[in-house]
């Protein structure tokens, strides 16, 4: 790529800045249009010229319940991404510590979870619903984070095994010789040099539960609604009103794109389960 | 500005940090041994143990009963196994089969394509690369339901941004949602714009982390251009592009929130990919026990053509180990 002819380095330029246009300019206009008064939202030709104003923002965030889907997504986010990461990073500290990679035991406990993540959602949809519901476990929050944290738990197996499994074994060993307990080895030898895929684990569960649709729409009503199930309502409720429903997308999409943002350093090798190093 | 910002560093080479291990030694660690290591596995199995049991009682109960959530009462009465009968003579079924094949076909070769061409373009020298870098994840980490919402808005066939530059240009409008000749195609395009980043960002870390010297070698050799890319770069990246067509494939098959927000699988069946037809079965039809024997096939289905890949992309192979 040194001696690059100046030719082709333009036109690789050229192509990259296009794809970033190609990604950034619906977002502007989404944006753009939660800015617009009604009518200049719901207009033919597109207006270009306008005066910003938040009186949409104002009615996403009150009228149409922004706030409180906010707080409910938010709330089922961290707490099943924390449990998520206290139950993973036992599991994978196991399958690749305590018992190697390739044994076994551990292999087959890591493809049980494997089969878990691939398996479509729809599986377990309906079973989930019924037996919730009559439980009372759907309506409110609760039945939904134990779901989210099922899902946190696989994806958090799987970001800690690929960190954990080229981590030298000697270490732990050395600390059971000391008496440490298993516990006690993995929170004083390993958890110090996984902060980053700790951080990384969050950020991703954290995403994959506010954005979770299908779940969320089944399992929750009225105020436990999530972010996605919220602006999905309005859709239906308020037909195009354009202006609202791009303040209340713009709303709901902010926070996890900042943090995705913040995390980006560590999110190649947490997407591809270590797919990439 | 960082380039390196995006792999992260090995943690056995970073310089480990270790906490004063020491205790004094304890005496018979054998039984309390198995304990321990049992008690590492608790966490994870209180919550998902639960939960598979529920999956296999609970869908048992449903695909051998014709529940129907507004008729009380209906899911006492045992059909055995009419559910699966009326799958395999269901058109609507086969045909949201045929629309989830199209839309994982379609959206992951694209996808793939123009991933792996945009990070190749990214790799090496860019002005802004960092902050291009930023931008490129938004579409990604995007609400999937304010990506479709945001897409709809675009695509309105009185307000949309997409029909007026159409009109003004001469092409002329249409409702590309509303005509089911190109509502899949429509909803396909969605997804090619939010995921194609993650199949260049994931890239994009495979090239940076490739060895440079086969790359030296080929270029001493005389190798340049597409022919550098042929035999040098695609061969070397071919783990990590395996394992990106396998996540993507996993994620698109699940594929629900866009097409329900955009078409909720219309115009009549053409949009309608398998989760939305289970989707529509269930919380629409409210015949609770079809859904879930429509999800029970579809999920084995799935698995069968799509885990024996998985395990072998992910280099988990249970090694007969003897002694």
């Amino acid at each position: 790529m040194k001696n690059q002819r100046p030719a082709l380095h333009a036109l690789r330029v050229v192509g990259v800045y296009a794809f970033v246009l190609w990604c950034i300019l619906p977002l502007a206009w989404l944006v753009s249009t939660s800015l617009k008064s009604d009518v200049d939202a719901f207009s033919r030709v597109p207006v270009w010229f306008f005066v910003p104003e938040f009186g949409s923002y104002v009615d996403a965030w009150v009228d149409g319940g922004m706030g409180q889907a906010i707080i409910v997504s938010a709330s089922v986010a961290v707490v099943s991404s924390i449990l998520g990461i206290l139950a993973g990073l036992p599991l994978a500290y196991l399958t690749t510590q305590v018992w190697p990679a390739e044994a076994p035991g551990s292999a087959r406990l890591i493809l049980g979870v494997l089969l878990l993540t691939t398996v479509p959602p729809v599986l377990s949809l309906t079973p989930f619903y019924r037996t919730f519901f009559s439980v009372g476990l759907t309506g409110n929050p609760v039945g939904l984070t134990i779901i989210h944290t099922f899902y946190a738990i696989l994806l958090a197996v799987l970001i800690f095994r690929s960190f954990l499994v080229s981590f030298p074994r000697e270490i732990r060993e050395a600390a059971i010789i000391d008496g440490l307990g298993e516990w006690g080895a993995l929170l004083r030898t390993i958890l110090p040099n996984v902060w980053g895929a700790t951080f990384a684990t969050f950020v991703l569960a954290l995403i994959q539960s506010w954005n979770e649709f299908l779940y969320a729409l089944v399992l929750t009503s009225g105020d436990s609604q999530t972010v996605p199930v919220t602006i999905a309502g309005f859709l239906s409720f308020f037909g195009t009103n354009w202006a609202r429903l791009t303040a209340a997308g713009v709303i709901g999409a902010l926070p996890i794109v900042i943090f995705a943002i913040l995390v980006r350093k560590h999110m190649a090798r947490g997407l591809s389960f270590g797919g990439v190093k | 500005m960082s380039t390196v910002g995006i792999t992260q560093g090995n943690a056995a080479t970073d310089g480990l940090k270790i906490g004063n291990p020491y205790r004094p030694p304890r005496s018979g660690r054998r039984p309390r041994d198995l304990v321990s290591r049992a008690s590492l596995a608790l966490p994870a199995t209180i919550i998902i143990v639960p939960l598979l049991l529920v999956i296999l009682v609970q869908g048992i109960q449903l695909v051998t009963h014709g529940e129907n959530l507004l008729r009380p009462g209906s899911g006492d009465r045992f059909i055995g196994l009419d559910n699966f009968f009326r799958a395999f003579s269901d058109p609507t079924l086969f045909g949201s089969i045929r629309v989830t094949l199209i839309y994982v076909f379609a959206a992951v070769g694209i996808e793939m394509v123009l991933g792996v061409a945009v990070a190749l373009a990214l790799h090496g020298r860019i002005p802004g690369k960092g902050f291009l870098r930023s931008l490129i994840i938004i579409p990604m980490v995007l609400t999937p339901v304010v990506a479709a919402l945001m897409w709809r808005l675009l695509l309105d066939p009185t307000s949309g941004f997409i029909n007026w530059f159409l009109d003004t240009v001469g092409v002329g409008g249409h409702a590309f949602l509303a005509d089911p000749t190109t509502a899949l195609g429509t909803v396909i395009l969605v997804e090619v714009w939010q995921n194609t980043p993650f199949v260049v960002i994931i890239v994009l870390a495979g090239l940076e982390s490739l060895d440079p010297s086969p790359f030296e070698a080929a270029q001493v050799d005389g190798a340049t251009g597409i022919r550098l890319l042929r035999y040098i770069t695609l061969p070397l990246l071919a783990p990590v592009l395996s394992i990106v067509v396998l996540l993507r494939v996993i994620d698109a098959v699940k594929t629900f929130a866009i097409i329900n927000t955009m078409t909720k699988g219309g115009p009549g069946t053409s949009t309608l990919a398998i989760s939305n037809y289970v989707y529509r079965i269930g919380f629409e039809a409210f015949e609770i026990g079809y859904a879930t024997t429509v999800g029970v096939l579809v999920s084995v289905a799935v698995l069968v053509i799509l885990f024996p890949a998985a395990i072998r992309l992910m280099g988990l192979r249970i090694r007969k180990v003897r002694g």
